[in-house]
C-alpha cells in the first residue's frame, strides 16, 4: 500500500512546484496542438485504416 | 451536378478562414492585449466595440463552416463521421470541427455575454467565465491544429498520409 502511494509521489524536482494548466499559455497550447495531432494521425492509422 | 460542392467548397473555405481567423486574434492578439490594457485602463474600447463585433463574426462564420463543411461531404456525411474505409481523415476532422462548434454555442458565446455585460452577472461569476471562455478558447486552438491537418489532407492527400 505504501509502495504504491510512493509510486504516485512527484519527483524531487517537482515538488511544491504548482501544476499549471498547459492551455494557460499559448506555447503550452501549441505543444498540446502538435502533440494531439501526432496521436490523432497515429490513431487513425493503427486502428482506423 | 459538380456546382453544389464547388460553391459548397468556396463558402467552406472563407467561412473557415474567417472562423478560424478569428480564433486565432482572439488568442494571438486579443488576450494579451486585454491584459496590457486593463494595467492602463483602457480596455473598455476593445471590450465594448471590439470584442462583440470580433464574437458576432466568430460564432456566426463557425456556423456557416460547419454547414457548408456538411453539405460537401453531401452524401458522405455518415460515412465520414463513422469513419468510413477512406473517410477516417476527413472524418476526424469532422468531428473536431463539429466538437468546436459546440464549444463556441456552448462555452465561448454564453461566458463572453456575461464577461461583456451583454447578460448580468455578478462578479464573482464573471470571474468564472473569464476562466471558462479563456480555456474553452484555448481548447479550440488546440483542437484547430489536427483540423486543420486532417482537414487539408485527410481527404484530398489520404493516400500519401496513409489514412
Amino acid at each position: 500500500m505504501l509502495e504504491s502511494r510512493q509510486a504516485f509521489e512527484p519527483a524531487d524536482a517537482f515538488k511544491g512546484m504548482p501544476m499549471k494548466n498547459p492551455l494557460e499559455s499559448i506555447w503550452g497550447t501549441i505543444i498540446c496542438g502538435l502533440i494531439l495531432t501526432a496521436i490523432l494521425y497515429w490513431a487513425a492509422r493503427a486502428l482506423l485504416h | 451536378m459538380d456546382f453544389v460542392p464547388a460553391v459548397a467548397r468556396w463558402v467552406h473555405f472563407l467561412a473557415g478562414v474567417m472562423w478560424i481567423g478569428l480564433l486565432y486574434y482572439f488568442n494571438f492578439v486579443q488576450v494579451p492585449a486585454l491584459k496590457a490594457a486593463a494595467a492602463d485602463g483602457s480596455a473598455a474600447g476593445i471590450t465594448r466595440h471590439v470584442a462583440p463585433r470580433a464574437l458576432l463574426y466568430f460564432r456566426w462564420s463557425a456556423v456557416v463552416t460547419w454547414l457548408a463543411g456538411a453539405a460537401l461531404l453531401g452524401n458522405q456525411f455518415v460515412n465520414a463521421f463513422t469513419f468510413q474505409q477512406g473517410m477516417a481523415g476527413i472524418g476526424i476532422g469532422a468531428w473536431l470541427g463539429t466538437i468546436m462548434l459546440f464549444n463556441v454555442w456552448a462555452l465561448i458565446w454564453p461566458n463572453q455575454q456575461k464577461i461583456l455585460g451583454m447578460k448580468p452577472a455578478t462578479d464573482e461569476a464573471k470571474a468564472k467565465a473569464r476562466r471558462v471562455a479563456l480555456l474553452a478558447s484555448r481548447a479550440n486552438m488546440m483542437l484547430s491544429m489536427p483540423l486543420l491537418f486532417f482537414m487539408a489532407g485527410g481527404w484530398s492527400h489520404r493516400a500519401a498520409f496513409g489514412l
